[in-house]
């Protein structure tokens, strides 16, 4: 039984169809790459699988619940965490109790959780800010801020929404290397990324997102040998 | 880490309630009564903050939860002698209901920011002309507490004017207000709620049941807002429509807190010294202006523009209040010393 089974979503935006009836699967312990143009949909998509809009029509089933239109916390609980492509720390807060907020889904008392936090924020290298307010740190660090929180909630698979945007090369390789190790401890994750050379790296299937619609699902040679990937969104040059 | 470190809040909360003790020792009647306002404004501020500050919640209606407790007080001890204590009681309850109904009404119609705090003000509004227009609470004429028993009792919370009782049942209601504020922001819920503030999707991302914890907020806010009501309703044996849910007392709530510092512990209980000081202070002096503005006396209304003119300079000049300006200056100043303490290059301390 797959781990998260996506069927039929559909979202429209007045008369824009953001999504429309988007069908796939992901397997337990596998990552998934989702790829597509700017505006193709893939954040809605992702805040549909979160809980952060309501579908139209289709549902969402994880670990065998149906959460179709459950709320955001709830599908979190559940082990379905996700982050945020434009950062949402929260600002007033230590970087260390940032994290504590998400452990405290799990933890009876504020110092487990914290305790929590701590080797969390060692694990992504955030440890000598862990008691600086979140405003200090860089967009690098608010993007590990974000897996970070999304780590503490111990969840089953992560939705990561471009974790990479933004970053100069060597923060990116770290973050490659971050992710590296979250697959290899057998975390399932789905990831949407712009950047071609860590889908690549990282995935074992991707989904190509293309007005909305699903252009075409594989494993990464499949993909991108695909004509119509190629002629709507990786273009001509990345065949040579 | 051992086991549980005494909080410094609460530490300093017990030593200013010791140093307060001996006060009503030294202060004559007109003093007391000052006192006891600073005292009231106090936990009327430092709840306040709860909801507004630390849950980011502005209220501008804080008068409905006031005038419940004050109401609530003044008409069971009233109509059939129920002590004003129960009345402090069933006003808390009473708010934290109302309190619940606003958040999650505001919160199911997405309401935020200026609309929220418009909407509190239409509550407490509503209830002004709502209570005016009933006889059972004897509609704009309000209620006047008769004495009973002699003048001098616990239970129906009434003494001689300027008794010493007063100023202490204001400093313990101060202070359970303050230790209940300290211990909810310390604990698990006090950071679900500040995180809920920061940002409320990034909360529900990370598991928070937002709506749970701002409710908590508001309806703790709410009850202990009614407290100091009832307290007020029982200090001055009388309450009227305006006196419990007018906008001026609303505004009169919040002062303390915008003055000394929103979403800060100490912020509101500076901020009410300072406002309530302020207040007698400019009114005094606008009473007996000394002789060079003698034109001044008598001026209607004088006072009133002054203490509004010096509490605009006041906001304009720390937007953030007091306290958290006094906070940043204490950091830059350790930061200098640090950077004067540290060797320059090429020096090495001995170790």
């Amino acid at each position: 039984m797959p781990l998260l089974e996506v069927s039929g979503l559909s979202r429209s935006f007045g008369g824009l169809r953001a999504v429309h009836d988007v069908t796939f699967q992901v397997e337990q312990g596998t990552v998934v790459g989702l790829i597509g143009p700017n505006g193709a949909g893939k954040s809605t998509l992702f805040n549909l699988i979160a809980g952060a809009l309501k579908p139209d029509a289709g549902a969402v089933v994880f670990d065998g619940r149906e959460t179709t239109g459950q709320p955001t916390h709830t599908i979190a609980r559940l082990g379905l965490a996700r982050t945020f492509q434009l950062t949402r720390p929260f600002l007033a807060l230590s970087v260390l109790d940032n994290v504590a907020v998400a452990a405290l889904s799990r933890e009876a008392s504020l110092h487990a959780a914290r305790a929590e936090a701590r080797t969390i924020l060692e694990m992504l290298g955030l440890e000598p800010w862990a008691s600086q307010p979140a405003a200090v740190l860089s967009t690098a660090g608010r993007k590990r801020l974000e897996v970070a929180r999304a780590l503490a909630l111990r969840p089953r698979m992560l939705l990561l929404d471009e974790v990479l945007a933004g970053l100069i090369p060597s923060e990116r390789q770290r973050m490659v290397d971050i992710l590296r190790r979250l697959r290899e401890e057998g975390i399932t994750m789905l990831f949407v990324e712009h950047v071609m050379s860590a889908v690549m790296a990282l995935s074992n299937r991707i989904l190509v997102l293309h007005h909305g619609e699903l252009l075409a699902a594989g494993t990464p040679d499949e993909v991108t040998r695909d004509r119509r990937v190629i002629e709507a969104y990786l273009g001509e040059e990345e065949l040579s | 880490m051992p086991a549980r470190r005494l909080d410094r809040n609460l530490v300093g909360l017990a030593l200013l309630c010791l140093v307060l003790l001996p006060a009503p020792l030294f202060l004559d009647r007109f003093q007391a009564g000052i006192a006891v306002q600073v005292l009231l404004f106090a936990l009327l501020g430092v709840a306040w903050n709860l909801m507004s500050g630390f849950a980011g919640e502005f209220s501008f209606g804080h008068a409905a939860f006031f005038g419940l407790g004050a109401y609530a007080a003044a008409f069971l001890t009233t109509s059939s002698g129920i002590s004003p204590w129960v009345g402090m009681v069933v006003g808390a309850v009473a708010a934290a209901v109302l309190g619940v109904a606003i958040g999650y009404l505001s919160f199911r119609y997405r309401l935020k920011g200026v609309y929220f705090a418009l909407a509190t003000f239409a509550v407490a509004e509503m209830l002004r002309l709502v209570v005016s227009g009933l006889d059972a609470l004897n509609g704009p004429r309000g209620i006047t507490i008769p004495l009973v028993g002699g003048g001098s009792s616990w239970a129906m919370i009434q003494f001689a004017t300027g008794a010493r009782e007063y100023f202490y049942i204001a400093l313990a209601l101060f202070a359970l207000t303050q230790v209940a504020v300290i211990l909810l922001i310390r604990s698990r819920w006090g950071l679900l709620i500040l995180a809920t503030r920061e940002d409320a999707e990034g909360a529900a991302a990370a598991g928070v049941d937002a709506l749970r914890y701002r409710l908590l907020a508001i309806s703790a806010s709410a009850a202990l807002t009614a407290v100091g009501g009832a307290y007020y309703a029982v200090y001055y044996f009388f309450v009227n429509p305006d006196t419990a849910f007018g906008s001026a007392v609303s505004i009169s709530i919040l002062l303390p807190a915008v003055v000394g510092g929103t979403g800060s512990l100490w912020g509101p209980v500076l901020g009410s010294v300072i406002v309530t000081l302020l207040g007698q202070a400019v009114v005094g002096a606008t009473r007996a202006p000394p002789e060079a503005l003698a034109f001044l006396r008598g001026v209607a209304g004088l006072d009133r523009m002054i203490y509004g003119v010096a509490l605009i300079v006041m906001i304009m000049f720390l937007p953030r209040g007091l306290v958290p300006a006094l906070a940043k200056l204490a950091t830059l100043g350790r930061r200098r010393k640090a950077r004067e303490a540290r060797p320059a290059k090429g020096d090495y301390a001995p170790t």
